[in-house]
C-alpha cells in the first residue's frame, strides 16, 4: 500500500505536502479522533514517550485529524508534542484514505490508525486502533522502525576496519 | 547547497546577500569564507522581507558541544513552541555549537528565543533581502544529519 502525497495544513496553518514532511526518514503517521476521546489522550502518552527516542533516531512523527489548526495547535501544546500535526477539517484526505469512522456521526472523525511509512510513502506496517488494543505498543513501533531503518540505511552494519 | 553567515561592521565584496542589523551587517555567502559560520541555507532568502532577528554566539574562549543539554533543550523548545519565521543553528566544525540565528515576525517574540537562554543575544530588526520563510521542521528530530547545521533534515542536503 502506498499513501497518496497528501497536501494539508499543519497546526500552524502552513500548507504541507506529506512527502516533504517524511523526507528521507522512517515516519510514524497516526490518525486520531480528536482531543475529546479518552483513548486518544491515553495513546498520545505512548507517542510522547516515543518522541524522546525518535528525536535522536532520525525518525519523524505526524498526527492527523479533522481538527482545524487552532484546535490541533492547542492540543499539541498541551501535550508537549514536538512533531507536526496535520489538519483535515474538510475531510478530503479522510476520504482519500478511506478512514471515516462511520459509527461516530457526531464528530465524523478519522478512525484511529497508525502507519509506519517509508520515504516513498509506501506503508511498512499498519495498525487499526478502532479497538484500543489494536494500536501498536512502543515495543512494536520500535521493532518496525528498526526493520525499516535497516532497510533504508545502507550503513546499518557499521563500517569497521 | 550551503550558506555561511557572519555579523560584520561592513559588507565585503563577494557576499551572496546582506542586511543591516544591530549596528552592523549580517552577511551571507554561498561558499565557505574564513570566519563565517555554516548555517541552514533555508533560513536565507535574498528577496526576503525584514524580520526581527536574535543572533546568539558564544562568549570569547567559550566552547560547548552541539549535543550539550542546553543546546538540545533549546532545539526541543523551538519544535514545541510557535515556530519562528526562520531558525538555523551555526556550526564551525563537526562537534561544537557556534550559535544560532532566529527570526521572528514581531519584536515581542525576541524574548522567547530558546537559544538566548544559553548566552545573551544581539537582537534587532534585520533589513530586507536576507531572511527566508522556510516551513517548520517536521519534528521531533534533533540530531544533525552528517554534521549539517540543525534543522537541515536530510543526509547529503547541505
Amino acid at each position: 500500500m502506498k499513501l497518496p502525497d497528501l497536501e494539508l495544513r499543519d497546526h500552524g496553518g502552513n500548507l504541507r505536502r506529506l512527502s516533504d514532511l517524511v523526507g528521507g526518514d522512517p515516519t510514524v503517521l497516526q490518525t486520531y479522533r480528536g482531543p475529546w476521546c479518552p483513548k486518544e489522550q491515553r495513546y498520545f502518552r505512548r507517542l510522547l514517550a516515543l518522541q524522546d527516542e525518535a528525536e535522536v533516531a532520525y525518525t519523524r512523527m505526524l498526527s492527523l485529524s479533522v481538527d482545524p489548526p487552532e484546535v490541533a495547535a492547542a492540543f499539541r501544546a498541551g501535550l508537549g508534542a514536538r512533531w507536526t500535526f496535520l489538519c483535515d477539517p474538510e475531510r478530503t484526505a479522510l476520504e482519500q484514505l478511506g478512514l471515516r469512522e462511520t459509527t461516530d456521526t457526531t464528530h465524523d472523525p478519522y478512525v484511529p490508525v497508525v502507519f509506519v511509512v517509508r520515504p516513498d510513502l509506501t506503508v511498512h506496517s499498519r495498525y487499526d486502533g478502532y479497538w484500543y488494543w489494536g494500536r501498536p505498543s512502543p515495543d512494536e513501533l520500535v521493532r518496525d522502525l528498526r526493520e525499516l531503518s535497516r532497510e533504508l540505511r545502507s550503513d546499518w552494519e557499521a563500517p569497521t576496519p | 547547497m550551503s550558506r555561511w553567515v557572519a555579523l560584520l561592521d561592513e559588507v565585503p565584496d563577494g557576499a551572496w546577500a546582506s542586511a543591516e542589523f544591530a549596528g552592523g551587517h549580517l552577511v551571507v555567502w554561498d561558499e565557505q569564507v574564513e570566519g563565517a559560520l555554516r548555517a541552514d541555507p533555508r533560513a536565507f532568502d535574498a528577496s526576503g522581507a525584514e524580520a526581527w532577528v536574535s543572533w546568539v554566539r558564544p562568549p570569547d574562549d567559550v566552547s560547548i558541544l552541539f549535543d550539550d543539554g542546553s543546546v538540545q533543550r533549546a532545539r526541543q523548545l523551538v519544535l514545541a513552541g510557535p515556530p519562528p519565521l526562520a531558525c538555523t543553528t551555526l556550526v564551525r566544525d563537526g562537534s561544537h555549537f557556534a550559535g544560532a540565528l532566529s527570526a521572528f515576525a514581531a519584536e515581542s517574540d525576541l524574548r522567547d528565543d530558546p537559544f538566548a537562554r544559553i548566552w545573551p543575544a544581539r537582537q534587532g530588526l534585520a533589513g530586507p533581502g536576507l531572511i527566508g520563510r522556510p516551513l517548520p521542521p517536521t519534528g521531533p528530530v534533533l540530531e544533525r544529519y552528517a554534521g549539517a547545521p540543525w534543522p537541515v533534515d536530510r543526509f547529503g542536503s547541505s
